[in-house]
């Protein structure tokens, strides 16, 4: 049975359940910056957060860094910087755009192939945002929503490889590469939250690489 | 952790639940067809020109359109023996996807924070960018008159969906000029305007397969009619003769029975030459040229004027008696035939072309005793300075032998097919307007008394327009207020015909209201939108438009779906949804294949895009609103009319008739109202993407072809003429080659000459020439990557093998290009299909792709001819598409230098 | 032709039609080839000729089998042979802020392309002299790809004789490409992703729900056919077999291969003086001759013969089957539209 919550019980679903909630946050993160966004960044909710999910992983020697916490910057200056990183430009210098079709590949079947993960799993690009499907965000999103339903098949007893199956495949041809590009790229800018966020996703893709061991 | 919840924001649960955990195999996945949630008819709503459009079909999943690919649903042809039109579609529709996701999109309205065209951009809301742009045309309409108001025009916006009729719609609400583009794309048919009284005239691409021959002069269809290239090879197959007359070796060389390499600029003296050879042995069709030509008129040999009505005294019999007295005259067309005889035998005319003179006299028979010959000539010419006189003397080719107004026996200019619809009252329906002008204007009963067509008296009202300031041509626009004029004054050498400075046959053209420009030379624009083109790509003179002409508007405001040249010098940029993202129908069709074609809106508009509909509906509520805001009610234009800022957006949507969000009722009745299309409804049209043109219409667009247009049967213009015998829209009512316009007479063009180009650009070594490209229609993929991968990845020259060598240059390297103008370096491809003496610069290259932006149109100095400024004759007035000044590049001289690897 | 399979699919490319325009290369592209690791693999392409070809200098990299049969490896193409994939610098150009310093250009210089050649002629002016040649795999009769593979990983097909890359599995474990040494033709490309050989599927997937291939169908010079090569009725057969005015490229590399092609005339050479030069033919027969062997001096003579009957209005069946008034003439046995039916 699908859900949309689920109560996590012991190690063993704490350790996915906190891998999909720090999917789920780092793709927020990547979404143009909402005045709610901004408000949990800045007041540190967000970096807690992080940290909470951090401390559940099976594995260890991630961190999540200040991400932003008590930042001077104003909400116009904050969505100002994520403009420039990664659409526009600026004195930051050239942006690095959050798709990941612009890394390699031909742009239609990564685009295609991105939308049939999703469709597998039942998932369609939301009518409302318009985007590409390739968007590190909702590629991001895609990852929480498999490791939910990972953790949900655990917690009901069901078949969970098809969900490591896919992580696996998933991250090994779509995410782990065009995060490391984009963290290379965002890493050194040293825009406070944007460049803690992109250190923090490529190392979690990476560990998350050979921890996705299916059967 | 306690729990966790399932958050979405980007995906969403789609309609159907997913698998469960335990099957998933990635190639599987892979492998497994898609099941496409739509698939619907849809095309490219660019101005392909003669190849426009053709009917796709576009696969969409889950709001992704991810391919297309020729429906290919085109019926067949009445005749069994003649091939259809099937598949249709080129490489650059094949691949539009993967451009419409493209980084070069616009996703958000921006706004420059550096200096024009530095790269440096604020992402800002809708809001905020219409009240910018509302803001800035108040300030102009009140302060300057809602003239300075100005589109750069491109024609896009002659679509009749969301893109063409929502800023036209708006530009005539606010009183502000529309912008014909035709002689600054270079696209002017002069020469035809001037000889048939109008320049849209085309056949359709299965007439060609009913000629005995294929003439290719001007054009190269291989690159720039891709759809219907077939017709041509499948003709030559079946006995048709293609000739391909060409400087290059040309790609459509290639498939040619005899390629006749010419002097650049020549043309004119070759098809003189002909018409030698074609008179001398007797070979014209003389009741061709009795009864539709002006060759057996009267001209009076001291003035060279034609012998007019009022010259003749009442019982002057033999002699002919003016108010002037005794007059001796004789037949333009024995004027013709000493002038010929004189100037353009075929040893004469071999010195200034390099076509043997046996050569010519071959082409001349073959072409006169040919059953019927076809001409395939592209836009080519209007981009010559003479242009003008080429086509006249081609014409001139094609009248003395007849082959005009048969099956498979046509001269084509300026094709194009429109539906004549009436929507809202923006574009008038022909037929309408004749009923308005029977009942009110007091000139209608002259008119017809004169023995006007209809025809006739759409054309009055289209100069009308003109003369109004209600259309103007940008190509002026940009001479007079971008400083081109200037450099034209600044190098008369160039044209060692001219007799006056540049600048005084301006003023003359001006006094004697032969030419007309909105804002007048006394006033500048002051806002201009770049809208459905990309003019600082297209215009000549980069460089001088930079510094002359960008500084006088206080915005320059870009609406576009991708980020080209006229954007990244913009101060504002909007972003329209591109083409699968509305529903659209064309306007512009092509006798060529004359099918009527919708585009279906394929997904919503992607990022914070909107259909033109929807901005300008938008755009004219905020001018409102910022009016009133700022208490400011009123303007007054030009013509001293007053216009108030209230109640803009009811002029905009036609007193509420579509609302922003009906895009699609603009497309649905444009389609309906239309009178020339078959009847099928709406939800038809959109199922099969097509419908066929049943007549011309009454549109202006349309109307100059004057043929029936029979589903299943070629397009074979100017059938009224020469079956109906309607008579032409020209002074003598004939097809006309001798003009007796004053100018014409000082610049000794009033029979059809030769003329050297003009050294434009100064005393170099090297002439440019050009024509559209296979890889991109105008500047719409000129930047796709995939398709550029099929290239060089960069803009290329092709140079002739021995100009390389005298100047060390080989392949692939890079070469500077300059004369007195500009300079601009670009990679050399070199070829011995390139004549000695000759360079080819393909279109539309962006500015940003040379070094330093340094574009290769800066280059062309593109001096302003005069001829071009003629007026106040019958059929030698500003109308739409003809008949002032427009830019030329082709012979622009250049010298190429070596820079290295 | 050595295939002893059931079927053999072919198709007739005519030169004479040919524009040069690519829809084939760019149907065939964004169908199956615009993945990762497959940047430089373009399964159908369209070469100016005389030209290097893609990858470049193909003619010269050896494969196939000797005049006994023997199957002879040649080289691999390499990256080099390739040139770069192209990688655009939009973010610099549009948002750099730098204006004018940067101008859109491969980040990497390509070096060479799938196009390079493009309209580059041979010969002097005005004798100049080039045409278009579309190239794809040529399905061989005996396929030297497959036969150089150790691991038996490339199978041609008994029912259609399409030639495919079926084990993938199998095909990762090669240490080296054996088969692109054995294709004469250059027509099999490594995935540097995935590790697999990977060629032209003959758009297999279509074809098993009667849709033409992509490169057949979405031709608008509508130069190509399809059809099996013994359907007697057939244009395809006709043309090869019976009127014999389609000829195969490079037979003697010895594959048998399925492509053939109307070779191409030309417009006649012109004197020095530019009258018209009837004492040979603008394309040298020689280089002709190189490309379609002996026999395209007949094919060429024969063309210009059918079509001074047609001049004369007089019948022939080969010119009208050359024509193909009814397109859908050239998708032979595969008439379907791809929205009618589920495919990708």
């Amino acid at each position: 049975m699908k859900t949309d919550r689920l109560e996590l019980n012991g190690p063993e679903q704490e350790h996915i359940g906190s891998r999909s909630a720090l999917y789920s946050l780092i793709s927020k993160g990547f979404r143009f910056p909402a005045p709610e966004q901004f408000e949990s960044v800045k007041t540190g909710r967000f970096a807690d957060a992080v940290a909470e999910a951090l401390a559940h992983l099976p594995y260890d020697g991630l961190k999540g860094g200040e991400l932003g916490r008590g930042t001077a910057l104003s909400f116009d200056e904050f969505q100002g910087r994520y403009i420039q990183l990664f659409e526009v430009g600026g004195e930051l210098g050239a942006p690095c755009f959050l798709y990941e079709a612009e890394y390699g590949g031909g742009r239609m079947k990564v685009m295609e192939e991105v939308l049939r993960f999703y469709h597998h799993f039942g998932l369609r690009l939301s009518q409302e945002k318009r985007d590409r499907p390739d968007h590190l965000a909702s590629e991001l999103e895609f990852m929480h929503v498999l490791t939910f339903r990972e953790a949900e098949a655990l917690l009901q007893g069901n078949e969970r490889r098809a969900y490591l199956s896919a992580q696996r495949d998933f991250l090994r041809f779509h995410l782990s590469d065009f995060l490391a590009t984009v963290a290379s790229k965002v890493g050194a800018s040293g825009v406070p939250f944007y460049a803690d966020l992109a250190s923090l996703a490529a190392a979690f893709c990476q560990r998350e690489l050979s921890h996705v061991q299916p059967a | 952790m306690a729990d966790i919840r399932l958050e979405l924001g980007g995906l969403e649960i789609g309609e159907r639940d997913g698998e469960d955990g335990a099957q998933f195999s990635l190639s599987e996945m892979r492998q497994k067809p898609l099941e496409w949630d739509r698939i619907v008819k849809g095309s490219h709503l660019t101005n392909c020109w003669y190849q426009t459009a053709c009917n796709f079909n576009v696969y969409v999943k889950d709001g992704v359109v991810l391919r297309e690919e020729q429906a290919a649903n085109y019926p067949r042809l009445n005749d069994p023996l003649v091939p259809d039109f099937n598949p249709r579609g080129c490489q650059k529709g094949a691949c539009y996807v993967h451009r419409m996701y493209d980084p070069t999109r616009i996703k958000y309205p921006m706004k420059r924070v550096g200096k024009r065209g530095e790269g440096k951009w604020k992402r800002v809301s809708w809001d905020e960018a219409l009240t910018d742009v509302a803001d800035a045309i108040i300030d102009t309409c009140v302060k300057e008159g809602p003239e300075a108001v100005v589109q750069s025009g491109g024609t896009r916006v002659m679509n009749l969906g969301s893109e063409g009729t929502g800023p036209t719609a708006f530009f005539i609400g606010v009183g502000a000029p529309l912008s014909n583009v035709t002689a600054d794309n270079g696209d002017d048919h002069q020469g035809v305007a001037i000889t048939l009284g109008k320049v849209i005239v085309g056949d359709s691409a299965d007439n060609w397969f009913h000629a005995n021959m294929i003439l290719i002069w001007g054009g190269n269809p291989a690159y720039t009619n891709i759809p219907n290239f077939h017709f041509i090879a499948e003709a030559r197959y079946n006995g048709t003769k293609v000739v391909t007359i060409s400087p290059d070796y040309s790609p459509s060389a290639v498939h040619a029975d005899l390629w006749v390499p010419v002097n650049i600029g020549s043309d004119a003296a070759l098809a003189l030459a002909m018409c030698q050879v074609i008179l001398r042995e007797k070979l014209f069709k003389a009741d061709f040229v009795r009864e539709q030509m002006d060759l057996p008129l009267l001209v009076v040999e001291s003035t060279g004027k034609f012998l007019r009505e009022k010259d003749i005294k009442a019982g002057g019999r033999y002699q002919v008696q003016t108010p002037q007295g005794s007059v001796v005259v004789k037949p333009v067309m024995e004027q013709l035939r000493r002038h010929l005889d004189q100037h353009y035998t075929p040893e004469q005319a071999s010195k200034i072309t390099g076509v043997p003179a046996s050569m010519i006299e071959r082409l001349a028979r073959e072409i006169a005793t040919a059953e019927g010959v076809v001409n395939i000539s592209t836009a080519n010419w209007g981009k010559h300075y003479h242009g003008d006189l080429i086509e006249r003397a081609i014409l001139l080719v094609f009248a003395l032998c007849g082959h005009m107004g048969r099956k498979g026996a046509t001269f084509s200019a300026f094709p194009m097919m429109g539906l004549d619809t009436s929507l809202g009252g923006l574009e008038k329906r022909g037929d309408q307007i004749i009923l308005s002008a029977a009942g009110g204007d007091p000139r209608f009963a002259q008119w017809r008394e004169e023995g006007f067509t209809d025809e006739m008296i759409l054309y009055e009202y289209v100069h009308q327009a003109f003369a109004s300031g209600g259309i103007t041509p940008t190509s002026l626009m940009y001479y007079l207020h971008g400083g081109i004029l200037d450099l034209c004054a600044k190098h008369p050498e160039w044209d060692p015909y001219l007799k006056r400075p540049i600048k005084e046959y301006v003023r003359e053209a001006f006094e004697k209201k032969w030419q007309f420009l909105a804002p007048g030379p006394e006033k500048a624009p002051r806002v201009m939108f770049a809208l459905g083109g990309n003019f600082l790509r297209r215009a000549r003179c980069t460089n001088v438009l930079l510094e002359n002409f960008l500084p006088k508007l206080r915005l320059l405001v870009s609406v576009d779906w991708r980020w080209n040249a006229s954007a990244l010098y913009a101060d504002l940029v909007l972003p329209a949804c591109s083409w699968y993202e509305k529903t659209s129908t064309f306007l512009m069709g092509m006798p060529v294949q004359p099918f009527v074609h919708v585009v279906n809106q394929a997904t919503e508009p992607l990022y914070d895009s909107l259909g033109e509909w929807k901005m300008f509906c938008l755009l004219a509520r905020k001018v409102e609103e910022r009016a009133r805001e700022r208490g400011v009610e009123s303007y007054t234009d030009a013509n001293g009319v007053e216009h108030r800022f209230a109640g803009l957006e009811d002029k905009v949507t036609f007193g509420g008739l579509y609302n922003e969000d009906d895009e699609e009722g603009i497309a649905r009745d444009a389609f309906l109202n239309a009178s020339n299309v078959e009847e099928i409804d709406w939800e038809d049209f959109k199922e099969r993407g097509i419908a066929h043109y049943t007549g011309v219409g009454t549109g202006m667009r349309s109307i100059g072809n004057t043929c029936d247009i029979v589903p299943g049967e070629p397009v074979v213009p100017l059938t009224w003429h020469t079956e109906r015998k309607d008579p032409y829209p020209t002074l003598t009512r004939r097809i006309q080659f001798l003009i007796d316009h004053d100018l014409f007479r000082e610049l000794g063009e009033d029979l059809p000459v030769h003329k050297d180009p003009p050294k434009a650009g100064g005393d170099y070594p090297l002439m440019i020439t050009g024509g559209h490209a296979r890889w991109s229609i105008h500047s719409d993929q000129v930047d796709e990557s995939l398709l550029l991968q099929l290239q060089r990845g960069e803009p290329v020259m092709f140079m002739s093998a021995r100009d390389a060598e005298s100047r060390g240059v080989r392949d692939g390297e890079v070469v500077e290009v300059l004369n007195d103008v500009a300079s601009f370096k670009v990679h050399a491809t070199v070829s011995p299909s390139v004549k000695t003496g000759q360079v080819i610069m393909y279109h539309a290259w962006e500015n940003y792709q040379f070094d330093g932006w340094r574009h290769f149109k800066s280059v062309m100095a593109s001096p302003m001819n005069p001829i071009e400024l003629a007026g106040d004759y019958f059929q030698i007035r500003p109308i739409t598409m003809s008949n002032y000044p427009g830019f030329s590049d082709r012979g622009t001289r250049v010298e190429v230098r070596k820079v290295g690897a | 032709m050595p295939s002893n399979g059931k079927r053999q699919i072919a198709f007739v490319v005519d030169l004479n039609k040919c524009m040069g325009c690519h829809t084939c290369t760019i149907a065939c592209k964004t169908l199956w080839t615009n993945d990762k690791g497959m940047d430089h693999m373009w399964w159908m392409k369209v070469n100016t000729m005389p030209g290097r070809g893609y990858p470049k200098d193909w003619e010269q990299m050896g494969g196939g089998y000797d005049g006994d049969g023997k199957l002879r490896l040649g080289r691999a193409a390499t990256a080099e042979d390739y040139g770069k994939p192209m990688d655009f610098n939009y973010e610099e150009v549009f948002f750099g802020g730098k204006g004018n310093a940067v101008h859109l250009a491969p980040r990497e210089s390509p070096g060479w392309g799938p196009n390079w050649d493009e309209d580059i002629a041979s010969g002097d002016y005005p004798n100049a002299y080039f045409f278009y040649l579309p190239r794809l795999c040529n399905h061989c009769g005996q396929p030297a790809c497959a036969d150089a593979c150790p691991y038996d990983a490339i199978h041609k097909r008994e029912e259609d004789g399409v030639v495919l890359v079926l084990d993938e599995a199998k095909c990762v474990t090669c240490p080296e490409p054996k088969c692109m040494q054995g294709c004469p033709y250059k027509e099999i490309f490594m995935n540097p992703i995935r590790h697999v050989a990977q060629k032209c599927n003959g758009c297999l997937p279509r074809m098993e729900q009667e849709v033409a291939p992509a490169c057949v169908r979405q031709c608008p010079g509508r130069c190509v056919w399809v059809g099996f090569l013994d359907d007697a009725e057939g244009p395809v057969h006709k043309l090869v077999k019976q009127w014999k005015v389609a000829l195969p490229l490079h037979a003697e590399f010895g594959t048998y291969p399925n492509v053939f092609y109307v070779p191409p005339l030309a417009p006649p050479r012109l004197n020095t003086d530019g009258n018209v030069d009837e004492s040979k033919p603008r394309i040298p027969l020689d280089y002709l001759r190189s490309l379609f062997g002996p026999e395209v001096d007949d094919v060429l003579r024969r063309l210009e013969e059918e079509i001074e009957r047609k001049r004369k209005k007089e019948e022939s069946e080969i010119i009208d089957t050359l024509i193909a008034r009814r397109w859908q003439e050239l998708l032979g046995p595969f008439p379907k539209d791809p929205s009618e039916v589920t495919t990708s």
